[in-house]
């Protein structure tokens, strides 16, 4: 249960977070090996498709969670598998092949949250045991989950638009004409938008504690 | 949502971020000592994309294992040469559609318009029903005249390809580029329009063939007159033996160059010379005669060689 405490002293709310602020690289980039891979993804080839999986699944997988995706491990996969049957239809360099598997995840995540409003609600616990994940150990998931939550909740905050622009930019490394790509808007909206959206997030933490 | 906090935070005495501030938060460049709790929450929001690799579905997994195929149809193994094509366009639009569309733009035109669509599509009709050949000859002819007076385009003139047929073959015949096959042929073609197109025409009594022998480049060596007493019908069998062993003059003198027939065939040696004890082999023709069908017209002897063809 996360409880939000206003008029608390504020203290710095990472503390709470098990990440520090040192930052660590989001993906494993492959660089000049990218297009090879590429091509050999559009043959067919399984190894070149795990190349980049695991190059980007835990980026999308991320975007996906804090974007409050039901499933975020089986949306991750079914995005990838969308990716690789439509591969051979793709040219561009690593970062436009990154936009669009974003681009695909972001509409999977529209999909997902139109279904959700036609459908009734039901309870899903929050912290259930996810089996066969990878995780290290129990201790470490129950933290990552918490620092999850700590960020899902913060960003659930915001307007659902300016939610979407802060999470593709900050967290895909989009540009912001990538991000007005995958959500469908002008550069001019997008850049509106994450100015709204980081003064919302700026005054958030001004006014209010931290969550414990 | 923290609608009910606005008017505390308008308490406070904010700078607006500029965009090179938004910039390095989202590219975790340094934002100022004043963005500091900003920027930590950028660098966690960063780092919920560092997890580990997810577990793949089992499709996916499947994907990865064997590989797949994707949305082009082509094999891992297919060479770029055999990847089809992109598909043909399913269908356009529904033929109810495409009528109102034609009957809308119609009725959009104005009067003149309408004449001078109308009259655009009628000479079209013509000029292409005149490309195909199919008009009556002489609306063909008009229309070919008038296209080839227009444009550099020209029609094929049927009627004078089969006059010129002679002419060809004699041309080709020159230049020794006659195919026998091909002009044989033609000729059968020419031969069979030509007794189509006799067929509903009386013929002339008495004649006989000269008339059409003189249209031929040949009219100038065509004789006047037909020697009479020649049935039209078959010839009959020969009565006597000689008329198989005529030296030619006699049928020479039957045929419409009877008047430049010669009186006698020059005495010259016979074409090879039979060996002095030739035996079975020195035979005259009369003893294989006897085996060929026409053995009842088969003579009794034969000439001397001098009396024969040379």
């Amino acid at each position: 249960m996360v409880l939000w405490i206003r008029f608390r002293p504020r203290r710095p709310w990472s503390t709470c977070l098990h990440v520090s602020g040192t930052r660590q690289p989001i993906t494993d980039p492959l660089g000049e090996q990218f297009a090879p891979v590429l091509a050999a993804a559009q043959c067919g080839t399984g190894w070149a498709a795990e190349r980049l999986w695991r190059s980007l699944a835990p980026a999308v997988t991320g975007y996906l969670r804090v974007q409050g995706a039901a499933e975020p491990d089986d949306v991750t996969s079914e995005v990838f598998i969308s990716v690789f049957q439509r591969i051979g239809s793709f040219s561009g360099s690593e970062a436009q092949f990154r936009s669009w598997v974003f681009t695909i995840a972001h509409h999977r995540l529209v999909d997902e949250r139109r279904r959700a409003r036609s459908r009734p609600q039901r309870f899903v616990p929050e912290h259930g045991v996810v089996e066969g994940s990878p995780a290290a150990s129990a201790e470490h998931e129950a933290v990552r989950r918490l620092s999850d939550d700590a960020v899902r909740q913060i960003c659930e905050r915001l307007v659902p638009d300016q939610r979407d622009v802060v999470v593709l930019r900050v967290l895909g490394r989009l540009t912001v004409e990538e991000v007005a790509e995958v959500v469908g808007k002008s550069p001019g909206a997008v850049k509106a938008l994450q100015r709204r959206g980081f003064a919302a997030l700026r005054r958030i933490f001004e006014r209010e504690g931290v969550p414990l | 949502m923290s609608s009910g906090s606005d008017h505390d935070a308008e308490m406070f005495q904010r700078t607006p971020i500029d965009d090179a501030a938004i910039e390095a938060l989202c590219t975790g460049g340094d934002a100022g000592a004043e963005l500091a709790e900003l920027a930590v929450f950028t660098d966690e929001l960063y780092g919920r994309g560092a997890g580990s690799v997810p577990t793949p579905s089992v499709a996916l997994a499947a994907m990865l294992a064997e590989g797949f195929f994707t949305e082009k149809g082509d094999l891992p193994a297919t060479a770029a040469s055999n990847v089809p094509g992109p598909a043909p366009q399913a269908a356009g639009l529904p033929k109810w559609r495409k009528r109102k569309m034609i009957g809308e733009f119609l009725a959009g035109l104005s009067v003149a318009a309408k004449a001078t669509f109308g009259i655009s599509m009628a000479a079209a009709s013509v000029t292409a029903a005149g490309a195909a050949g199919v008009l009556p000859d002489p609306a063909q002819n008009a229309v070919s005249a008038a296209v080839e007076a227009m444009t550099p385009f020209s029609f094929p003139d049927k009627a004078s390809d089969k006059a010129d047929f002679g002419g060809r073959v004699s041309t080709d015949a020159t230049d020794g580029g006659v195919d026998g096959e091909v002009i044989s042929e033609e000729a059968k073609e020419n031969g069979e329009a030509n007794r189509a197109d006799d067929a509903g025409r009386p013929e002339a009594p008495g004649q006989t063939g000269l008339d059409k022998a003189n249209e031929t480049p040949a009219a100038g060596r065509v004789p006047t007159s037909v020697p009479a007493g020649k049935p039209a019908t078959a010839p009959s069998a020969p009565t006597g033996t000689g008329s198989q062993s005529s030296t030619g003059l006699d049928t020479a003198g039957d045929t419409p160059a009877a008047g430049y027939t010669p009186e006698s065939v020059p005495a010259g040696p016979p074409a090879t010379t039979p060996p002095a004890d030739a035996g079975s082999q020195s035979s005259t023709g009369t003893d294989t005669a006897g085996d060929t069908p026409a053995v009842a017209y088969t003579p009794e002897s034969v000439p001397p060689a001098s009396g024969g063809r040379p």
